[in-house]
């Protein structure tokens, strides 16, 4: 198992720094701005250009800097901004901290609508509530999540809505303790979950339906068990294992940037709203940074995924 | 069979978990140890094809970064044998005995860790997939799943069809539909159903679909993985008189795995015994069943459950009878 | 339905002769709606188990034969299902009884086995924590008294060092010795009867003999009734004292075994045991397939199932279902055809010699295609 993990995490970096590579590359090439320029102010002379060039590295050969990037992202530095020169590792880890607490709040609610919602219409399959609950899914996931937030906001903002209940767009970046900063997400966290955990109840409910069916479900009523044991000690454990898979993905995902929408919607300062900025801004240096946040977590979650596949599923085995 | 040791670990059943065969269990290091009984010469008469020393190895592979391989699983460890032409040899075993995994190499499905293929006279063995060229055509196979072995979205036609296509046998729709309908026929299949799906028909008429498609080349041999195993027991009498009478009216040669021994007999003219990748006995099936030669081939037989409330009772007795007759001179 | 005072009816009839039945299957029917229609799976079948004996039943895929015996277990009620007739389980009816009634007798009084015993074990938890599951279900027991049970069970049934292995999982055992395991926790809380649903029908053939054997020793040594559900005429031979032989839904012919062997009475029987290769055989006697393949279970008609199949239907049939009656001059012999016994012996008679249906037909006087015969 510990010789399983390290192969994983090596190749872990391997990835890394492939995708950083590429990222690289693709932002030299492409016309992305000559960030020497932007930050040398109107008109600049020639040795102030250089005198920039040079500090930022960028006279030196391009492998060397990108070496200079792998290596110090190494030791979790990530330099400075291009365009603000700030020093980009507290921002990132602040950036990180809201995404963090924006996605993994989203993903309990949404579990925890999906495990009730979805097992529910699993076991009374075709029925009026099995009906109501797959077809309100089908809405859920087909509205977008900006014009959800909008929406929400209009109904429910302290600020702008029609009920003032919660705490509108930006009062997250206000917040100054634990408790102010959970009573920001509560709109944020919905939006967020409504689409999942419309998939996630489609998701479980079918992988119930299935695991209903097996001849292992017989086998534990034949030995007298009740309904209720049945279905969760015997259906539920075995039916998690797909929603553990999507779950690494989405959260994976999530973290590393892919929450950006509702980032955006509800002003969070998070990874998304980061790395949409410095795109914006041509500003090469977050952008990498951000890139390699991105690989980093979904490779992180892709092993957390794995090694969760060994604790539910004893067949499993990695060496 | 002895009711306090009832061989609780046998190898075969080692063997289906990818391990070697464990030496745990004393009668299957029994097993093991005695030597193979052979009752013909290899190499004699008029052979389809020659089978030397076939070894199948799955590596085992270890490695942080870059896998190595560090063992091996030897699934098939060394099988001898010829088939004769116009004859149906018959490979017999428990699962994971390696009789699958000859036939797949035999047919170069998978390729052989080491060891000869002869075919009319020419090794295949060494030969890569793209110079295959007319044994591709010569050797066909029948697979033990009627359901899964049919692609679900072609008409019987198309699927019947195909290998006249891929080997241009074929020129125009008329000729082939023509010669497609015909092997329908062969097959018992009525050849109206020609446009229709796989899944409209049962499985026993599936198996004629699939021998349909593996007789269409003529080839000369043709490999039957344990065509019957999946279908019912009135079913099963249909599908293998069918390829009894094609192999007698087209003078194929056939080879015929299966597990079971009843209908392994029936078959086939010779049977090669197969436990833990090799070949433990071979003989021709009324040796087989009169006289069993190897200990395993008795364990096998003993095991058959008989439709005849006293005629195990009477076996057993008989046999009981023969062992001490044969054992009674010194070695 | 549930009244107090109704409760003698559910009694075994008086007029029964000897000891009542262990079990008693009385005109069980099974109708499942599906797309198509409905699909009558199981139709009006009898049958009796005595305490300690085993019932073979035989029939392919489609027969009834595991439909019959999930409905005796109430594993086949759901909203699709129409369940008629009784299953007298010493003496109560189980078709009546609400669910948590019947969940007490599950697992406890009537415990099953099935085909694969891979995918019939939870694959996520150790055997041993299966078998104290089951133990539990119907034990007031501690965690520790039933893995005891759970040990003892699986030392019981064969398995090498039960203490450690009660801790392995499912995929950690050989095919036969996960089937050691079902049968260690289907007779962990000691039923009276044992439901074995091919139990061997996805092992080896020596496998196969070993685990028949276990079944046979522990059914001795416990003294459980088995129903022996198998496709198999040879496991049935060796195992059973009676058989039931289903087509279509329906028992054809039940009697105990050496009758049955003996001299088969039902066409449909004899297509089987013609159509088998046997080892006691001479190898050049051919096989002779069943025609056609069973109907749909799907609005089948009143009337003889096997007809269309029947090679000897020419001239004694009468149209309608022929009903289960005795057979002459063997009163424990039942069968569900209307063919006269001397027709009967000298088709048999031709079939047993290794002649051919059409051989049998002509020496009985059928000639095929003209329907009716001249009376």
């Amino acid at each position: 198992m510990a010789r399983y993990i390290i192969r994983r995490l090596l190749w872990t970096v391997v990835t890394l720094v492939v995708i950083t590579t590429v990222a690289y590359v693709l932002f030299r090439v492409l016309p992305s701005g000559d960030p020497v320029r932007a930050r040398a102010g109107k008109a600049p002379t020639q040795d102030r250009l250089d005198a920039i060039r040079e500090s930022l590295g960028l006279d030196n050969p391009w492998y060397q800097q990108l070496g200079d990037f792998l290596w110090n992202a190494a030791h979790f530095d990530f330099g400075r901004s291009y365009i603000s020169d700030a020093e980009l590792r507290p921002l990132l880890l602040d950036a990180l901290g809201a995404t963090v607490w924006l996605v993994v709040g989203a993903a309990i609610l949404w579990l925890a609508v999906a495990a009730v919602v979805g097992t529910i219409s699993a076991l009374r399959r075709g029925s009026i509530p099995d009906r109501l609950a797959m077809g309100g899914a089908l809405v859920a996931i087909s509205a977008p999540v900006y014009w959800l937030g909008l929406v929400a906001l209009y109904l429910f903002a302290s600020d702008i809505g029609q009920f003032k209940v919660f705490p509108g767009a930006g009062s997250y970046a206000d917040a100054s303790n634990v408790l102010d900063r959970a009573w920001a997400m509560v709109l944020p966290w919905m939006v967020l979950a409504a689409a999942f955990s419309a998939i996630y109840a489609r998701l479980l409910r079918s992988s119930m339906l299935e695991t209903m069916s097996e001849d292992y479900i017989r086998t534990a009523r034949a030995k007298g068990l009740t309904e209720r044991r049945v279905v969760a000690r015997h259906g539920a454990r075995a039916a998690i294992t797909p929603i553990v898979t999507a779950l690494g993905v989405d959260v994976g995902f999530l973290i590393g940037g892919n929450a950006i929408l509702t980032e955006s919607v509800f002003n969070i300062p998070g990874l998304g709203r980061l790395s949409f900025d410095a795109i914006q801004r041509g500003d090469v240096a977050t952008i990498q940074a951000t890139v390699l946040f991105l690989a980093f977590f979904v490779c992180i979650s892709a092993l957390i995924v794995d090694l969760l596949y060994a604790v539910i599923d004893p067949r499993v085995k990695y060496e | 069979m002895s009711t306090q040791d009832p061989s609780l670990n046998p190898q075969a059943e080692a063997a289906i978990d990818g391990l070697q065969p464990t030496v745990e269990d004393p009668q299957a290091a029994a097993v093991a140890a005695t030597p193979a009984v052979r009752r013909d010469t290899l190499g004699e008469g008029d052979n389809i094809l020659e089978v030397r020393e076939l070894v199948k190895e799955f590596p085992i592979t270890k490695g942080l970064l870059v896998r190595r391989r560090v063992d091996a699983v030897r699934a098939v460890r060394g099988v001898s044998f010829d088939v004769r032409r116009g004859e149906t040899f018959g490979l017999v075993g428990e699962s994971g005995c390696g009789k699958s995994t000859t036939a797949r190499m035999i047919c170069r499905l998978i390729d052989p860790t080491s060891g000869s293929i002869a075919f009319d006279g020419r090794d295949v063995a060494p030969l890569r997939r793209g110079e295959l060229g007319p044994f591709r055509r010569d050797v066909q196979m029948v697979f033990q799943d009627p359901y899964s072995s049919l692609n679900p979205r072609h008409t019987v036609g198309s699927i019947i069809g195909a290998p006249l296509d891929i080997h241009g046998l074929a020129t125009g729709q008329g000729e082939r539909k023509r010669r497609v309908q015909e092997l329908m026929d062969l097959v018992g299949l009525n050849p109206e159903h020609y446009n229709r799906l796989p899944h409209e028909f049962s499985g026993g008429q599936r198996q004629r679909i699939g021998i349909a498609r593996a007789i269409a080349l003529e080839p000369k041999l043709l490999i039957a993985d344990e065509p019957v195993s999946a279908l019912d027991v009135s079913i099963q009498a249909q599908i293998l008189n069918l390829l009894r009478r094609l192999q007698r009216d087209l003078g194929l040669s056939l080879l015929f795995i299966a597990h079971d021994l009843s209908v392994v007999r029936y078959m086939c003219d010779r049977i090669a015994v197969m436990f833990a990748g090799e070949i433990v006995e071979l003989a021709t099936s009324e040796e087989l069943y009169a006289q069993p030669g190897h200990p395993y081939t008795r364990r096998l037989l003993d095991a058959v459950p008989v439709p005849d409330p006293d005629a195990r009772a009477r076996r057993l007795r008989a046999r009981a009878g023969a062992s001490t007759d044969a054992s009674a001179p010194p070695a | 339905m549930s009244d107090p005072q109704e409760t003698p009816r559910d009694l075994p009839p008086a007029e029964a002769e000897g000891p009542t039945p262990l079990l008693r299957v009385e005109d069980l029917s099974v109708a499942f709606r599906s797309e198509d229609g409905v699909v009558q799976a199981v139709d009006r079948v009898s049958y009796d188990v005595e305490q300690g004996r085993t019932l073979g039943i035989v029939g392919e895929s489609g027969s009834g034969k595991s439909v019959s015996s999930l409905t005796v277990m109430g594993l086949t009620r759901s909203s699709a299902a129409t369940i008629t007739g009784r299953v007298l389980f010493q003496g109560r009816d189980l078709t009546t009884l609400g669910a948590e009634e019947l969940r007490r007798i599950r697992g406890n009084e009537i415990a099953m086995i099935f085909q694969d015993p891979l995918s019939s074990l939870h694959p996520f938890y150790r055997v041993g924590d299966q078998i104290i599951e089951a133990v539990r279900a119907h034990n007031d027991v501690t965690r520790k008294q039933a893995r005891a049970r759970a040990v003892e069970m699986l030392g019981l049934v064969g398995i090498p060092d039960p203490d450690r292995r009660a801790d392995s999982y499912p995929h950690e055992f050989s095919g036969g010795m996960r089937q050691r395991v079902m049968i260690a926790m289907a007779l962990c809380n000691d039923p009276k009867l044992l439901i074995a649903d091919e139990p061997t029908t996805a092992l080896d053939v020596t496998v196969q003999a070993q685990i028949l054997e276990l079944i046979d020793r522990l059914q001795r040594e416990l003294g459980t009734a088995v129903v022996m559900i198998t496709h198999d005429l040879g496991v049935v031979a060796e195992t059973a004292d009676d058989i039931a032989v289903m087509y279509a839904g329906q028992i054809v012919e039940r009697a105990p075994v050496h009758d049955l062997f003996a001299m088969p009475r039902h066409p449909y029987t004899w297509g089987l045991l013609r159509s088998i290769p046997r080892l006691d055989q001479p190898r050049d006697v051919e096989l002779v397939p069943v025609d056609g393949r069973p109907p749909s279970l799907i609005g089948l008609p009143d009337d003889c199932h096997f007809r269309a199949r029947c090679p000897y239907a020419a001239g004694c049939c009468r149209p309608g279902m022929p009903p289960l009656g005795q057979a002459d001059g063997a009163p424990e012999h039942w069968l569900r055809c209307t063919m006269p016994p001397e027709r009967r012996e000298t088709i048999w008679g031709v079939l047993a010699a290794g002649g051919t249906p059409r051989e049998a037909a002509e020496a009985a006087g059928i000639t095929a295609g003209t329907g009716e015969e001249a009376a």
